[in-house]
């Protein structure tokens, strides 16, 4: 069986020659759903699914603060969130290292590094109208709004009706519909 | 079948397999925060199933469409899906959608040269073998999750039919519908569908989806200057075009265990006057029916092993009604009469498949399924005689296989993955078809192919025993299983932030291939007559860009030619493709534009379907009012004539397909 030699020589070279650009770091590339972006595609569906209240924003044109206090898990994931706006307003995402430096603040994700410190990060962020937004067992049991748990091969999410309610946010029934309900105390 | 056991037992033991089906790869370069919240509960976590490969590591050239492109480019259908993918073409006689991959595409083809599942359950029937890829597919696109295109030979994981390709339908998780849906859509041509849905996750675990849906098209009136004379009336299909179906599906899953069941009745009118029926007739119609139910579990016995079983039992039914004139018996007063094929398959089979790995570098799969085709009864009569049957054929055939495939890294960024499939069927006998390919990743960003692979197609129980009687077909039970075998090189690249390119040259041969012929007596007949030469280039670039922007385009060349060095009917020598989409306001607000041109084709009288170029336009809003998505789509924006080469049992040697149509819709969750 001889292939077309002439023409998958030429595919070749077109191939190798497309090869030889420069190499650039290729997000969206990874074809395989990381966890990570998986998990940041949530977190930017999640400000898309509750509703702060209106002086959780100094005005219209505020823009809607995403924290990742602590170590950062997600990496070049974050990288997709650039440049997107939810319900009018421009998504910004920094890094903290301590809850004292939030402000301002509307979604705050606690990584692992902070699980020693978790009900004084959640306290202080209850009184600010905050999200929290964890990927820990029994976060969301502990007081936390949001929680991000992977089962099998799906992420699954969960909420804590409560913990929204005291922050005074209102978490769509879209999401709710979607999400584990959770109690607080049951650990 | 002892040794069967034997060796289903052995294969238990051994624990080995998997399932690298090519088809379970997930989405390449998705991005994820253009899905739904719906759609990310559902998608698989690759960190969490090191049985899944990478788009870019399976040995294939790979496309996938997903659910939110569905919806942005409006496609009403998955034959509207698949036309937007590089290098797919269609063509409609009005009764049935027929699929041109590769440049192959015979006039009059039932599509049996590709393989269709949903949720990988075999949707080809066992009489005529068919993909339905127009409103005759079993699932309402609008619970498809995403939609797996895999090119080339597969018959070394999925035996028969998957000859060009294998297209694999996923559908919609319950905590992806995540409540109720109600969907109402009303088109050009007095076209309607609606459609209630309810899914969700429960507390203990249970998933379940349960969906019906009802189509309705009043069609259209067509004028067919081949009929234009005033016994057939001048020529004028008037409202013969009616299109209707009811379809319904439902998915419980809990633990490892999923049950589905699924099912369609469709009844197509007939304009076209095909296999020399009385023209403008109401009789002319055909209706299928199509129902399964597929017991699966997947289950990870031990922390390498990945263990998949499934059962199921299928059903088709068909019935064509012809009308026709006697003008034999008494050529001074000719009496009509209503001819009737009515065809009958039910099959039952299983499957099982272990993927055991090796270290992090190896990965081996093993499989057996087995399908017995219990039922196979073709019938054709007279409604004058419905006691003397033209055709009466009952068959009951059967077929095991056995497949094994190999994933190992020989170097570092270097993969090897080679299967082979043995296939036995109670007709023809054994059939053996091997598969390779050399994956090499230099870079993340960068990958090349290069796969070699066989593939055969079984002939099916129509091409063997169809016949009216002698009147249009007949018969020949002695066909032999027609052959390809293919070569491909693919190149893949991520290009900066926002691109990726994929190149792919293929050169493609047929032998035995089994073709629609006309015997001396100007019968149809199928005979292993041709071979075929294809060999073509494709090019794709696919962009995505902050905000929302995102398109792909795709360019084919392809050349396939018959022994005799003619170019085939039906086979353009270029397609190209554009899909955009764009955001227009709040993240909420987009348009999709997809423009398809399609090269000039070879009908089978000689003469030429022009080339076309098509545009769709369609806008949608997500929660428009809170929980309302709504649409509205034009297809053939520009109102373009074009018509498509079409087969032995229609006159009309080129058919002129649809104008400028238009489509509006309403989805509202709760």
């Amino acid at each position: 069986m001889k292939p077309n030699s002439k023409g998958v020589a030429r595919v070749v070279i077109l191939a190798l020659a497309l090869s030889g650009l420069i190499p650039g770091p290729a997000p969206g590339e990874t074809p395989a759903f990381q966890e990570y972006q998986v998990k940041a595609a949530f977190l930017y569906n999640f400000a898309k699914f509750v509703e702060w209240p209106s002086e959780a924003f100094a005005s219209p044109e505020s823009p809607m603060v995403l924290v990742i206090l602590g170590s950062n898990p997600f990496g070049d994931a974050l990288k997709n969130l650039r440049g997107k706006t939810v319900n009018g307003r421009q998504l910004v995402v920094r890094m903290a290292e301590s809850v004292e430096d939030v402000d301002p603040s509307h979604i705050l994700y606690v990584g692992e590094s902070e699980k020693g410190k978790l009900s004084h990060i959640l306290k202080t962020a209850e009184k600010r109208n905050i999200l929290t937004v964890g990927d820990s067992e029994g976060f969301a049991q502990r007081g936390g709004v949001i929680n991000m748990l992977t089962e099998g091969s799906r992420v699954v999410i969960e909420v804590n009706p409560e913990a929204a309610q005291r922050a005074r946010l209102t978490v769509s029934s879209k999401l709710l519909a979607l999400a584990r309900i959770v109690r607080a105390g049951r650990r | 079948m002892k040794t069967l056991s034997l060796l289903i037992g052995g294969l238990l033991l051994l624990a080995a397999p998997a399932a690298a089906h090519a088809a379970d790869v997930q989405a390449a370069s998705a991005d994820l925060t253009e899905m739904s919240i719906e759609q990310l509960a559902s998608v698989s976590v690759f960190s969490a199933s090191r049985f899944e490969q990478k788009a870019t590591e399976a040995p294939s050239s790979i496309s996938v469409v997903t659910s939110d492109e569905i919806r942005k480019y409006g496609h009403r259908t998955l034959s509207d899906i698949l036309k937007s993918v590089r290098g797919f073409y269609t063509s409609y006689d009005r009764n049935y959608a027929a699929l041109g991959v590769r440049g192959f595409s015979p006039p009059g083809d039932l599509n049996t040269r590709i393989l269709l599942m949903v949720d990988g359950h075999r949707i080809n029937d066992g009489i005529y073998e068919s993909a339905t890829v127009g409103t005759e597919f079993i699932l309402d696109v609008d619970l498809i999750e995403r939609v797996e295109i895999v090119r080339g030979p597969s018959s070394s994981l999925y035996g028969s039919n998957a000859f060009f390709g294998v297209v694999n339908v996923i559908t919609r998780q319950g905590a992806a519908v995540g409540g109720a849906e109600i969907s109402g859509e009303a088109g050009s041509f007095k076209s309607y569908k609606g459609r209630a849905t309810y899914g969700n996750r429960f507390a203990n675990g249970l998933t379940a989806v349960v969906s019906g849906t009802l189509f309705r098209s009043g069609g259209q009136s067509f004028y067919y200057p081949e009929y234009d004379s005033p016994d057939t009336n001048n020529g004028i299909a008037d409202r013969k075009d009616g299109d209707s179906s009811a379809s319904f599906f439902s998915s419980l899953a809990l633990g490892g265990f999923t049950f589905q069941a699924a099912g369609i009745s469709r009844e197509k009118r007939l304009p076209t006057g095909s296999y020399g029926t009385i023209f403008n007739d109401s009789a002319n119609r055909t209706v299928d029916e199509r129902y399964y139910a597929d017991l699966k579990y997947e289950g990870s016995p031990g922390a390498d092993v990945q263990l998949t079983g499934r059962l199921f039992l299928d059903w088709y039914a068909y019935r064509g009604d012809y009308a026709f004139q006697d003008n034999m018996v008494n050529p001074v007063a000719p009496f009509r009469y209503v001819n009737r094929d009515v065809t009958r398959n039910a099959w039952l089979g299983g499957e099982l498949v272990a993927v055991r790995k090796f270290f992090e570098s190896h990965k081996v799969a093993a499989g057996v399924e087995i399908r017995d085709y219990f039922r196979q009864d073709q019938k054709n009569f007279n409604d004058t005689a419905p006691d003397s049957l033209l055709l009466d054929e009952r068959h009951r055939t059967s077929v095991w296989a056995l497949y094994l495939q190999d994933d190992i890294e020989i170097a570092k960024g270097l993969i090897l993955n080679i299967g082979v499939r043995h296939d036995d069927y109670s007709t023809f006998g054994g059939t053996t078809h091997p598969r390779g390919a050399l994956i090499w990743n230099p870079r993340p960003e960068t990958t090349f192919k290069l796969l070699y692979g066989t593939a055969f197609r079984a002939p099916t129980q129509y091409e063997m025993f169809y016949t009216d009687n002698g009147a249009t077909q007949s018969r020949n039970p002695d066909l032999k299983p027609e052959k390809i075998t293919t070569w491909e090189a693919v190149a893949e690249r991520s290009l900066g932030e926002h691109f990726r390119v994929g190149v792919s040259g293929y050169y493609y041969k047929i032998t035995d291939l089994i073709s629609q012929q006309l015997d001396p007596n100007d019968k149809l007949i199928y005979r292993n007559v041709a071979s075929v030469q294809a060999r073509g280039a494709e090019l794709d670039v696919d962009g995505r860009f902050e905000g929302g922007f995102a398109g792909r385009a795709s360019c084919t060349l392809q050349n396939n030619k018959d022994e005799s060095g003619h170019l085939l009917t039906n086979s353009p020598r270029v397609i190209a493709k554009l899909n955009l989409t764009a955001p227009l306001w709040a993240d909420r607000y987009f348009a999709g534009l997809e423009t398809q041109y399609t090269g000039a084709r070879r009908s089978l009288k000689g003469d030429t379907a022009g080339g076309y170029a098509l545009a769709n336009l369609t806008l949608t809003g997500r929660d428009v009012v809170k929980g309302l998505d709504a649409s509205a789509g034009v297809y053939n924006l520009l109102d373009h004539r074009y018509g498509d080469p079409t087969g032995n049992k229609l006159s009309e040697d080129i058919l002129q397909q649809d104008g400028r149509s238009f489509r509006a819709k309403l989805t509202y969750a709760f």
